[in-house]
């Protein structure tokens, strides 16, 4: 049963790696850029109406190629700061063995403040922030997977489209 | 991430891979066929050994696992299932944590929440009839009961965290890909080859290409058809995207198989024998204990002369027959066969073949005259699973001597050449079946349909 709405998926997963490494909407524009995706894109607010799934852009981009511009960018922003993604997760499993809170050790803490910043913003159902800081830690572990050269198998997987 | 080092020298028969993450060293060691070349090379009597270094522990406590080519495969796909579980459960988290307003994400797709909490966990990860699974510990740590796997050094559980379950994953993909490309990938004019899929499931590069390519025709909110890997999808994908890069993206992934880049030639390196790779991450490795090859000749019924391809000229002391498999294109159901994890064989605890079990009840053993034709029917009973692509039964002649070891195998027919290395016969020296008063010579007839014939001769 795939994700029924993978776009938000890949927009959380997008933002993940925004809240863990500092990104401006500016950064990951240049990032578009780097991939030569701004042809298909065409402007930064293409690329923000993407991300909420605006219902109009549908008749610009097919769903489809949407999501793999979203993919593309994860996969190749993951694969590029894999060394941080690690060091998150590192100091996840050591705080996890010693049983204290992730949010204790400085950079868990300033990336579940900003991924939960960005998170509101998008008025997301739940406002409960511990289910909200679950999901980050969640999608923070689930990016070294994408950071691999099968990472865009990894990502299906993710969004339960793929099989091994 | 996982680079493969080759070693092994250029005229040994035993060559050696590494995958060294950071985390953790996988270990292949095979005996070379002699038709290997340096950019495909041929293993058969895989072994493995897969290190896990744990930082936090004295090196003498680091854990080991090891086993035979069909445990690998097993634990490949056991880590891979894993870790598409481990996945997949994001998509829950969503589900139970947002409900976007109808403009939002899918527009007006009525959304069905699941009364599941976010911090559900996978459900433990095992396949039919195997002792071998994974389950999670958390978000940060991952059993793995090793079952069949276990050794007294490795206990009976390991604990991953969830960088050294990347690691580990990084390490079996990035061998299984090697393997793909040891064993060829020959165009059919049709696209990927049938038994492709089920090792890759997706091809590596256009692998979400492939995944999303049902989103096209199901709006989120239905069950997309599984994805397909047939040229079909990609020639819609491609029609669609027409010369968008993303277009340009897939239409290199759609590329012919031989125009599919493949990894880079292996450096061999001349090593002492058994010594260890030149890695990087400390060197732990235990050299693995390969018997070295047996010094007899073998009679072999070559293939006719058209079906052959110029073939290097036999090594010295080598014992194998010369083995056609994967070196030239075939056709039709002779296709390369594949590995099918669905049917790789329930693994059983590795040991170097010294006595075997003594057989139980068998209903042919009444027929069997000696016992140790029983013995070596349970042994390929339990080992035998038709490759993809064989439709006729395989044929061999084997000789053991009195102490029931093996020291002779000859195939009988193309076929048997052929599939040998998909036969489960183990390796000459090793011993097949208990001692015996003369020499036996038995005839091994192995069905297409799974079924395993001994006679004696």
């Amino acid at each position: 049963m795939p994700t029924p709405h993978p776009q938000l998926h890949l927009d959380l997963t997008l933002l993940a790696l925004q809240a863990l490494l500092n990104l401006s909407s500016e950064d990951l524009w240049a990032t578009v850029v780097t991939l030569g995706l701004e042809r298909d894109l065409g402007d930064r607010q293409t690329l923000e109406q993407l991300r909420q799934g605006h219902p109009a852009l549908t008749r610009k981009l097919p769903q489809r190629q949407q999501l793999l511009i979203l993919s593309q960018l994860i996969c190749a922003l993951a694969q590029e700061h894999q060394e941080t993604i690690r060091r998150a997760i590192a100091l996840l499993e050591q705080y996890t063995q010693l049983e204290r809170p992730a949010r204790e050790a400085v950079l868990l803490s300033e990336y579940l403040q900003r991924f939960t910043q960005g998170y509101l913003q998008r008025s997301l159902g739940t406002l409960k922030l511990t289910l909200v800081e679950s999901l980050a830690l969640k999608l923070l572990v689930d990016l070294v997977f994408y950071s691999s050269p099968d990472g865009d198998r990894h990502l299906a997987w993710g969004l339960d489209l793929g099989s091994p | 991430m996982a680079e493969g080092h080759w070693s092994g020298q250029i005229w040994s028969t035993r060559l050696e891979r590494s995958y060294t993450p950071p985390t953790c060293r996988l270990t292949v060691v095979g005996r070379r066929s002699l038709l290997s070349s340096r950019q495909r090379p041929r293993l058969s009597n895989l072994r493995f050994e897969l290190v896990l270094d744990d930082p936090r522990l004295p090196n003498d406590d680091q854990k080991v696992v090891s086993g035979d080519q069909a445990q690998l495969f097993h634990l490949s796909q056991l880590v891979r299932r894993y870790v598409q579980g481990f996945l997949s459960q994001s998509a829950q988290h969503l589900e139970a944590l947002a409900a976007p307003p109808e403009s939002f994400y899918g527009g007006g797709v009525k959304r069905r929440a699941i009364a599941k909490g976010a911090g559900s966990t996978i459900a433990a990860l095992s396949q039919p009839r195997a002792a071998t699974y994974m389950e999670p510990q958390g978000l940060a740590a991952h059993n793995l009961v090793l079952g069949t796997l276990a050794t007294p050094d490795s206990g009976a559980v390991i604990r991953l965290g969830t960088l050294q379950l990347f690691d580990v994953l990084s390490a079996l993909e990035s061998f299984l890909a090697d393997w793909e490309s040891w064993v060829g990938v020959h165009p059919e004019g049709d696209g990927l080859p049938a038994w492709l899929s089920p090792l890759v499931g997706v091809v590596a590069t256009g692998g979400l290409v492939m995944a999303l390519a049902p989103l096209a025709e199901n709006p989120p909110s239905q069950d997309p058809s599984p994805p397909s890997t047939t040229l079909e999808s990609w020639d819609a994908l491609t029609g669609i995207f027409g010369q968008t890069v993303l277009g340009t993206l897939a239409a290199q992934s759609l590329a012919q198989p031989e125009t599919l880049p493949t990894p880079p030639p292996p450096a061999i390196v001349e090593l002492p024998p058994l010594s260890r790779s030149s890695a990087p991450p400390p060197e732990r490795v235990t050299p693995l204990d390969i018997a070295p090859p047996a010094q007899t000749s073998l009679p072999i019924s070559p293939p006719s002369s058209s079906e052959t391809p110029a073939a290097s000229s036999p090594l010295p002391g080598s014992s194998d027959p010369p083995d056609l498999l994967f070196e030239q294109p075939l056709s039709g159901p002779e296709a390369a066969p594949w590995v099918d994890f669905s049917e790789v064989p329930e693994p059983e605890p590795f040991a170097p073949l010294t006595r075997p079990v003594p057989v139980g009840d068998d209903q042919e053993t009444v027929f069997d005259g000696v016992p140790q034709v029983t013995e070596v029917r349970r042994y390929f009973q339990q080992r035998w699973t038709p490759p993809e692509g064989l439709n006729q039964t395989l044929e061999y002649t084997l000789v053991l001597d009195e102490s029931g070891t093996l020291t002779r195998v000859s195939p009988l027919g193309r076929a048997a050449v052929q599939f040998q290395e998909h036969s489960q016969i183990p390796e000459l020296g090793q011993s097949l079946a208990s001692p015996h008063d003369s020499p036996l010579r038995l005839r091994l007839v192995l069905g297409q349909d799974g079924d395993v014939k001994v006679f004696g001769q």
